[in-house]
């Protein structure tokens, strides 16, 4: 365990692909134990954000520390990251899924997975090309969930999903948050319900930080809720 | 336990007023145990540390005491309950007056108004049972 | 160990299904062909061992100008399908070094090229040994047996090195964001082209390494004028110091240069 004070800090990120300047100088800074919402339109940045930091694209410009450490194969292992789309090779079965990430992952805790499978209604056996879209994304979390990774990444794990499989990874995430250890990072663009679950917000705007600050203190302050909020920053 | 949070209200502070409300009405006794910061954070699906704030908070109103390796439970104190309601009743009646000045009804007249509401409810009351 | 296991087997299990078939139909090309040489009246009779080699020709067909595109081919596929699948997000989210994803790469299509190199020379030799025997005067099952492992080490090797280029000009390919397939082949050309010219510049300084005579190996005593198998190690080393260092060239770019889809 490093003893950074940050889970993560983030100066003037810069990323742009061909044609589009997707990030424009993002800064941010996570402090350990608590859970983030990055909150943002289609195509404001968050998920690219998210891949800048788990290591999968490479910034242009600007300072990524994780931990106190640049991205590298080293701040990989200390990072779960849930990305939106369906990253699971298709011919493994829910438990080989499993088996394989925990070959990879030394924080890895099998109790932890079999009773996340458990809760999310998921079977070992059946394989991931025979899952729904909110099976597969409760059985991604689950990958996510079962280790104790300091940094946690989720990207969209609300979208294109029923309520039922949203509700219980609501939950999943607010019974398996180990507190101090770790910090947790969710993407969303629709903030809806699922604003309770945020110790503090980061709204982003075409590449750009439009807000953020503690949840609890915007509500006060600006008297309404994050949702509301939403709305009105994102008409 | 079941807090719509759709409002504008700090989370924490809603929390803490639900279990003020349960205290004055009697549905939590004093002594008895709360829920575990975990399970209640799971139930409401929200945050653990926005209970672990609104616990804290109780437990500096003296409404709470944390007892190590037991858990949480609402304060023996023989005055706990009784400052609670008298709290519940304060906020609620100030709500009311203003609510009746905003209207331009005076002392007198919002007074009967209520004995009415009063007597009408009782009314209604015997005619169901 | 156990996390490179993992890999292998991952990635074999993208092959298998396609390799059953390849190997299938190589089977069964061949007994079809076999069937028609039983049928050929000129066969057994002839002492000029007069036969209608169209039918061998058929029968290994398959294995002689399929397979090597087909595996060079997979070698692309290995690494296109992570993208094609949005995998890569998995495989580059693991903590481990790039090099070790390339070489469980090489080692399943190894064992792809095994299978159908074994699938390809035991139909052959069980389904025409007999009639390849016939009239030459062959040394000896040893003699063939070893023969058959010089092709398959030979093959490997060169194979091997194929990817290892292929897998070079795939991963710079994935760099771009924009025509990925023209740099793709141009990274392959000159990846190509570097390794024969590092074996040819370097040869000269290699040229004290003894030459191996593989036909001394194998004890020809009937043939030894007929079949030179030679080895020159002094080109070699060129060869595979550049396939060594693009292989590592890959690793290095597949760890920090490559990106997911946006």
């Amino acid at each position: 365990m490093t003893t950074a004070e940050h889970a993560l800090v983030v100066r003037d990120l810069r990323k742009r692909y061909s044609q589009v300047e997707a990030l424009k100088g993002i800064s941010m800074t996570l402090p350990r134990g608590e859970i983030w919402g990055l909150l943002g339109p289609n195509g404001s940045g968050k998920s690219t954000f998210l891949k800048c930091v788990a290591g999968l694209v490479k910034p242009d410009g600007g300072e990524i520390q994780i931990l106190g450490e640049t991205p590298s194969r080293r701040t990989k292992a200390q990072i779960a990251f849930v990305p939106e789309v369906e990253s699971l090779y298709r011919w493994m079965t829910v438990g080989q899924v499993l088996d394989f990430t925990a070959a990879f992952f030394d924080d890895w805790q099998p109790e932890t997975a079999l009773e996340l499978l458990e809760f999310m209604h998921l079977d070992g056996k059946s394989r991931v090309s025979s899952l729904s879209k909110g099976m597969r994304t409760r059985l991604r979390l689950i990958l996510a969930l079962a280790r104790r990774a300091p940094l946690v990444l989720l990207d969209e794990p609300f979208s294109g999903i029923d309520p039922s499989s949203r509700d219980r990874i609501v939950e999943g995430i607010i019974r398996e948050f180990k507190g101090e250890e770790q910090t947790v990072l969710i993407s969303t663009h629709a903030v809806g319900d699922t604003e309770q679950l945020f110790d503090s917000v980061v709204f982003l705007a075409e590449g750009r930080v439009a807000l953020q600050g503690s949840a609890e203190e915007l509500r006060r302050s600006r008297g309404r809720s994050i949702n509301d909020l939403f709305k009105e920053v994102f008409p | 336990m079941d807090i719509d949070f759709s409002t504008s209200i700090p989370i924490y502070l809603q929390i803490i007023s639900e279990f003020k409300r349960q205290i004055a009405i009697g549905q939590l006794k004093p002594g008895d145990r709360m829920p575990s910061q975990r399970d209640l954070a799971a139930e409401l699906k929200v945050n653990a540390n926005t209970v672990q704030r609104a616990y804290r908070e109780m437990e500096l109103l003296g409404l709470v005491e944390t007892l190590r390796g037991q858990g949480t439970f609402v304060c023996r104190g023989e005055g706990v309950v009784e400052e609670t309601r008298r709290e519940l009743l304060d906020s609620l009646v100030a709500e009311f007056v203003a609510a009746m000045r905003s209207l331009g009804l005076g002392g007198q007249e919002a007074l009967e108004l209520v004995r009415k509401g009063f007597a009408e409810t009782a009314a209604g009351k015997g005619v169901e049972s | 160990m156990k996390r490179f296991l993992k890999l292998v087997r991952k990635d074999l299990e993208t092959g298998r299904l396609p390799v059953l078939l390849l190997s299938g139909i190589t089977l069964a090309l061949m007994v079809w062909a076999r069937l028609r040489l039983v049928n050929a009246p000129a066969v057994v009779e002839t002492a000029e061992s007069y036969w209608p080699s169209i039918y061998l020709v058929l029968a290994l067909a398959v294995p002689v100008t399929f397979f090597p595109l087909w595996l060079i081919w997979r070698s692309v596929q290995t690494l296109r399908l992570e993208w094609r699948d949005d995998t890569i997000y998995t495989l580059l989210a693991l903590p481990v070094p790039g090099w070790q994803i390339m070489l469980a790469k090489l080692v399943s299509l190894c064992m792809e090229y095994t299978v159908l190199f074994a699938v390809a020379t035991g139909g052959a030799l069980l389904l025409f040994g007999g009639v390849l025997n016939m009239g030459t005067a062959l040394p000896g099952p040893s003699w063939v047996a070893l023969n058959i492992f010089w092709l398959y080490l030979g093959g490997l090797l060169l194979f091997t090195a194929l990817a290892v280029q292929t897998q070079l000009a795939v991963v710079v390919g994935k760099m771009v964001g924009r025509v990925q397939g023209i740099v793709t082949l141009w990274v392959w050309i000159l990846a190509v082209w570097f390794t024969s010219r590092l074996a040819e510049l370097l040869q000269p300084l290699f040229r004290w390494l003894p030459v191996l005579r593989l036909h001394e190996l194998m004890r020809l005593d009937e043939l030894e004028t007929q079949i030179i198998l030679e080895v020159h190690p002094a080109g070699q080393v060129g060869f595979w110091l550049a396939t060594i260092g693009i292989f590592a060239l890959t690793g290095v770019l597949f760890e920090r240069c490559v990106e997911v889809n946006d």
